[in-house]
């Protein structure tokens, strides 16, 4: 995958799209050395304050520093996408190869199983998920993945099916290969350049799921900060300070607007170049 | 027809199915005690066995999911743990302002999407370059995002659109907007991507080479053959409007399904929030299956019974 960089940088939105990212993941990264002030101090006399030289963004309904919590908010936002795109890539890849390749009644069931997921809307299924389980990391890892790797399996067991049909593997088979060298050293590989470029282009649409749920009251617990949840408490204190319900959203929006359009941009520049060659193989 | 009706009710019965063992298996695998929540931690362990047995909860798994079922075909899904009243009733109160709020954002969505797709199919230039450059606005700007951004610019700045409620008359255009702008630049996509299709088609020149004029020729010959793909997304948008009500009914404080399940999750409330995800489920199904449906029976090549 040496030969990604480069190429959605063509157009000036991707290459605003990739500039934003990259202050996003340094601001992310770090998050501990930006910050004025610690996400969770607390200080009651100095509530919903505007901006001022000590709080650059002002302070949130508690009086804690908004910027920091927006810093803080970020590491939430890129972990729990990034954590929940992995999760659900490796889930729908494997479970999508192996039905691929095995065929027979596994892949009829997880077909079966793969529809009822995609006639609900997955933020319903992560909802339910959620309230059952109660709020944390792993929940919410979890409640996203829980409908989203069906599209990587759906792939995934098509592109499993074409490689499986490919003389190089009948060829392997008839060497004396079995199932999981197949899997390992043919069919994947073979699908996961495809599928990488479908998690890109699906990675803006996990961000928003996440800060919904967030936003909802259904993220990370407190007292760590995201930016669904800055958002809802925000929007609580409207009329006396906009600014706290601004800068998450703004934040968000660019976000996701970058995310999007890099996503799209890889999707569009490598998507039918990946898939010719692995067509060609 | 026939043939697509038996396919999508195939899928609809066990995708129902499938929903309804799912939320029954999930709430019997609580790490608390329900009992615990309608009593209050201090209550006796008496009295929350006692509680137990009343409810059916020390009986074998498989005759408590068979009750379940049971009780779900009489519409009975149990009693709210914090007003002791029926689900069903406080679904059924919930269920209607939901309902207002998505139908008018339903209309609002075709309204602003058929124009949109118009714009980006047909129009040409800047019509073109401002319809696509509204629907990936709006790809970005979630409901979360949108709603908060509609109070603060007309509500609070204005005396027009009240802030929060569903009582007074204008209440109902904020929540309605924030809901139907994603959804009518998704569709709004789907249609302007179907009407470039059949734009270049044999058909539609012909129609221009008998003197048909170019807008009549359009709306009456290639409309039609988009329109079915337009109808399957707005079904499945449906679903979305309805799950998105979650959210905007939060942001403006309306009384209906979404702020329902939101308090019952926050209040631990579990066969609400049963109900409710039993509700919305089947709510977003049969949408889905209803939109098919119509699409197929829409679809003018589908019509000599092929």
């Amino acid at each position: 995958m040496g030969e990604v960089g480069p190429l959605p940088r063509t157009s000036l939105a991707g290459k605003a799209a990739v500039l934003l990212l990259l202050l996003w993941i340094f601001g992310a990264a770090g998050a501990p050395l930006l910050s004025p002030h610690s996400y969770r101090s607390q200080d009651l006399a100095r509530r919903l304050e505007a901006p001022t030289a000590d709080h650059p963004l002002g302070t949130d309904e508690l009086g804690r520093d908004v910027l920091s919590r927006a810093l803080y908010g970020a590491r939430v936002s890129l972990a729990v996408t990034a954590a929940a795109l992995l999760l659900s890539l490796a889930v729908g890849a494997l479970l999508g190869t192996a039905a691929g390749l095995l065929g027979g009644s596994f892949d009829l069931v997880l077909g079966r199983l793969m529809d009822t997921l995609m006639a609900l809307p997955g933020i319903l299924v992560a909802i339910a998920v959620l309230a059952y389980s109660g709020r944390g990391f792993v929940p919410l890892v979890a409640a996203l993945s829980a409908t989203s790797w069906v599209g990587y399996a759906r792939v995934a067991r098509t592109l499993a099916r074409r490689t499986a049909a490919e003389d190089y593997v009948a060829a392997s088979r008839a060497a004396g290969a079995g199932a999981p060298h197949i899997l390992l050293r043919h069919v994947l590989p073979a699908a996961l350049p495809v599928l990488l470029v479908q998690a890109a282009a699906g990675a803006a649409s996990v961000m928003v799921a996440e800060a919904g749920l967030s936003f909802l009251g259904l993220g990370v617990p407190p007292p760590y900060p995201s930016w669904g949840e800055m958002l809802a408490s925000g929007c609580d204190t409207l009329l006396e300070a906009p600014h706290l319900a601004a800068v998450p959203g703004v934040l968000l929006f660019s976000a996701v607007w970058a995310l999007n359009t890099f996503g799209e941009g890889l999707a569009r520049s490598l998507g039918p170049a990946r898939r010719l060659r692995v067509d060609a193989l | 027809m026939t043939r697509t009706l038996l396919k999508r009710l195939a899928l609809f019965f066990p995708s129902t199915f499938a929903v309804v063992t799912a939320v029954f298996f999930l709430g019997r695998a609580l790490p608390g005690d329900p009992g615990e929540i309608l009593l209050g931690e201090g209550a006796a362990a008496e009295a929350r066995l006692e509680w137990r047995r009343a409810e059916g909860l020390d009986l074998p798994l498989h005759v408590q999911y068979g009750r379940f079922l049971a009780g779900l075909a009489r519409l009975d899904l149990g009693r709210s743990l914090r007003t002791g009243r029926p689900v069903v009733l406080e679904l059924g109160e919930a269920l209607p302002e939901t309902l207002r709020l998505g139908t008018a954002a339903l209309i609002l969505t075709v309204l602003l999407a058929f124009p949109l797709a118009l714009a980006a199919g047909r129009g040409s230039g800047w019509l073109r370059a401002g319809a696509s450059a509204f629907s990936s606005a709006s790809l970005a700007l979630p409901s979360f995002l949108l709603g908060p951004l509609l109070l603060l610019a007309l509500a609070v700045e204005t005396p027009f659109f009240p802030v929060s409620g569903s009582d007074e008359p204008g209440a109902l255009f904020l929540p309605a907007v924030t809901l139907a702008v994603p959804s009518s630049a998704f569709l709004s996509r789907v249609l302007a991507a179907a009407l470039r299709e059949e734009a270049g088609r044999d058909y539609l020149r012909a129609a221009r080479a008998r003197g048909l004029g170019a807008l009549p020729a359009f709306l009456r010959h290639a409309l039609p053959n988009a329109l079915p793909a337009g109808v399957t997304v707005l079904g499945l948008q449906a679903g979305a409007l309805l799950t998105g009500a979650i959210f905007t009914e939060k942001i403006f404080r309306w009384p209906g399904l979404g702020s329902l399940t939101l308090s019952a999750i926050s209040g631990r409330d579990y066969p609400v929030v049963q109900g409710a995800v039993i509700l919305f489920a089947v709510v977003t199904l049969s949408a889905t299956l209803l939109a098919d449906l119509a699409a197929a029976a829409l679809d003018p090549r589908g019509r000599d019974g092929g």
